[in-house]
């Protein structure tokens, strides 16, 4: 298959200089010390940062990438991909197609006028490595991404047609912008917009004294209230309008990162195309799946929505900073995701449920930690001893109600290569594991529950441990029979 | 991926228990490395809380409080928690898989298919050279922590499970054998 001039080293486009730029902008935030060390030398060293220091900075950062550009080489043979790289520091490496995990075609708005793009490839394997190549050809990125996805099923050669998926989906931007909704990572962000508090005092001062002009406030001012009620309203107000903007910024992020989602499935071959700022391409053969998660947080029960979640190997490694490299399906309705079962061979769950001494275990752990906390708070602010002891004792039966609700949606399901686990309070999450892929298999066996003849069953994935709790003993070491009997007799490739 | 067991829905009874198969201690001598290690813990705890004493150059009946309580728990775990902790310490080898229990008060028991195993090691401390003891490390690829660390192994010994368990994995891995085991060898960067 490979030709002679295949297997020469080609270069990339000229224009791949503006990737190699941007990319080393990151490394800049090692010079903070020079930023720190300019500012606290006063005017002086103002004037120094700002006449010499960033042009000499933006001047590396051009040669850098310049000359990042001039050495980057990569050469495609039969079966494997290499790549030339660095001046001083050289590296060279090479990619067999194997084992390619995933592959991305990512049109940054720079190469998108050029027809160029971003071909990009994760691998599996205890050291985990992405390769990228920037600003190749469109069409070569396709027919190297394609060749590398059909390594396994066609060795011998590429197809040019391509053919009518088996399965498809897309996503219409207001379904992506629900995904905005769901999933709102920026409502972690909110306890940052605290010390803005300092701007808003007068803005509020100012909205106090004209809500207290409203004649309809004016009437209550004889009662007293106008002050608590105003302070009230524009407290609410200000609440409000702040959680209105972080969903819609949430909304717009998910409609630019998401927008334009389809997914094709080609035989064992998933395909997603996404993006409008960015479009990125995401491959996925089905038997490199490690695991599949099904959640429907609380925003996304209202809205009746799914997202789900496909891990490879190595992903547990990298951390949850590389979340965005997983696969992901963000919205699906329950049609949608009935589908998608059928697509990954989902069976229909055989739902069991976990031992309740789940809810007596951490009801009484929780509740009489909490009760202990509130006796000691209520017991010298002079309260009569029984009133402190029943507001102490009311914790038990709050938290077992929550905990029986959380134990009622513990349940989990083993079948014919799957292994799935539920957990949910308001929204659920499903685990599915394939369990010809578990890598280890634990029995814990604490001392207390070990005495009422229980047991927690935990199982690693390459994407890390499950925990399975409150099995009876015999259940438990029957389920780590099956299991390991289900990966001794798994004979294919597990990653 | 056919399975023996068919039946989808569990009978916990069918299955053969682990507890009738030979579990195998560990060797009695790592008492003696787990209390050396006390030792030095100990010596420690006791000697440590008279420095500021030294110092302060005021011994007060109470200075003995805190080197006393901790040569009594260091005594307690050196006469209580390590025979039992020794004697808890069990491997089973079997034709594809291999287990270890653990644990004092917390039982954990640990099962490895061996065709998931990435790769074996043998590692040996100072105090366990001095008792001719080695601990066999078996690692799988289940991210953070996924090894299995069997301790108190006569040196011999784990340099034969190691040498068993290396080619049971590769014969495990069977035809798939270079794409599991060679693991390493399909990205490698190199330097000129």
């Amino acid at each position: 298959m490979s030709t002679p001039s295949e297997s020469e080293w080609q270069r990339v486009s000229p224009v791949s200089a503006v990737y190699f730029f941007l990319r080393a902008i990151p490394n800049l935030v090692n010079l903070w010390p020079l930023l720190a060390g300019a500012l606290a030398g006063g005017e002086k060293g103002r004037e120094l940062l700002l006449l010499y220091g960033v042009p000499l900075v933006l001047i590396t950062l051009l040669v850098n990438a310049l000359v990042q550009y001039w050495v980057f080489r990569f050469s495609v043979e039969e079966n494997r991909l290499q790549i030339r790289s660095g001046l001083f520091h050289r590296k060279r490496l090479s990619l067999d197609f194997e084992r390619v995990q995933q592959s991305d075609i990512i049109k940054p708005f720079y190469f998108r006028p050029l027809g160029l793009a971003t071909l990009g490839f994760e691998s599996a394997g205890s050291n985990q490595q992405e390769v990228e190549i920037p600003g190749i050809p469109v069409a070569l990125a396709e027919q190297l991404r394609r060749r590398v996805l059909e390594h396994h099923a066609h060795p011998n050669g590429q197809e040019n047609t391509v053919p009518e998926p088996d399965y498809q989906l897309s996503l219409s931007a207001a379904e992506v912008a629900r995904y905005g909704l769901m999933h709102n990572a920026l409502l972690f962000l909110a306890p940052l917009a605290a010390p803005l508090g300092q701007y808003l005092g007068p803005a509020m001062e100012s909205w106090v004294s004209w809500l207290r002009k409203l004649p309809w406030v004016e009437t209550l001012t004889h009662s007293g209230w106008s002050a608590f009620l105003a302070a009230l309203l524009a407290g609410v107000f200000f609440i409000v309008v702040g959680i209105v903007l972080l969903f819609a910024v949430s909304m717009l992020v998910a409609v630019v990162y998401y927008g334009n989602y389809s997914l094709a499935r080609h035989g064992d071959r998933f395909q997603a195309h996404f993006g409008l700022g960015t479009h990125r391409t995401r491959g996925l053969r089905l038997h490199k799946m490690q695991r599949l998660q099904i959640t429907q947080g609380m925003m996304a029960r209202l809205l009746r929505r799914y997202s789900v979640l496909i891990s490879k190997a190595g992903h547990f490694q990298q951390g949850n900073a590389q979340l965005s490299q997983r696969f992901v399906v963000p919205v699906l309705t329950a049609g949608g995701l009935e589908n998608l079962r059928e697509q990954f061979a989902l069976p229909r769950p055989d739902w069991k449920p976990i031992h309740p001494w789940y809810i007596a275990a951490y009801t009484l752990t929780f509740a009489t930690l909490l009760a202990l906390t509130t006796g000691a708070i209520l017991f010298p602010t002079g309260q009569h001893w029984a009133a402190a002891v029943g507001w102490a004792l009311l914790w038990y039966p709050v938290l077992g109600l929550l905990l029986w609700r959380r134990w009622s949606q513990t349940r989990y399901s083993i079948q014919r290569d799957w292994l799935a686990v539920h957990r949910g309070f308001i929204g659920h999450k499903e685990q599915w594991l394939p369990t010809g892929k578990l890598q280890k298999i634990a029995i814990q066996e604490p001392p207390i529950v070990r005495h009422l003849g229980l047991s927690h069953l935990m199982v690693w994935t390459t994407d890390g441990p499950t925990t399975i709790g409150y099995l009876p003993i015999a259940t438990a070491r029957a389920l780590r029979e099956r299991l390991l009997a289900e990966v001794t007799e798994f004979e294919q490739a597990w990653f | 991926m056919a399975t023996t067991l068919e039946d989808p829905s569990l009978e916990s009874r069918q299955l053969p228990p682990l507890e009738p198969e030979p579990w195998e201690p560990i060797h009695p001598r790592y008492r003696n490395v787990l209390r050396l290690r006390l030792l030095v813990v100990g010596l420690a705890v006791t000697l440590g809380p008279w420095i500021p004493v030294i110092f302060s150059s005021t011994v007060t009946p109470f200075s003995w409080l805190p080197s006393t309580a901790g040569a009594l728990v260091v005594l307690f775990l050196a006469t209580v928690w390590v025979p039992r902790k020794v004697r808890r310490t069990q491997y089973l080898l079997r034709d594809r898989d291999v287990h270890l229990r653990t644990g004092c008060w917390w039982f954990r028991t640990v099962s490895v298919a061996i065709n998931r195993i990435q790769h074996v090691e043998i590692t040996q401390g100072p105090l366990e050279r001095l008792n001719g003891l080695s601990e066999l490390v078996i690692y799988t690829a289940g991210g953070f922590k996924s090894d299995v660390k069997v301790p108190g192994l006569e040196t011999d010994l784990a340099q034969r499970l190691k040498a068993h368990l290396t080619r049971r994995a590769t014969e495990e891995a069977g035809p798939t054998a270079d794409e599991t085991w060679e693991e390493d060898r399909h990205v490698d960067a190199e330097r000129e």
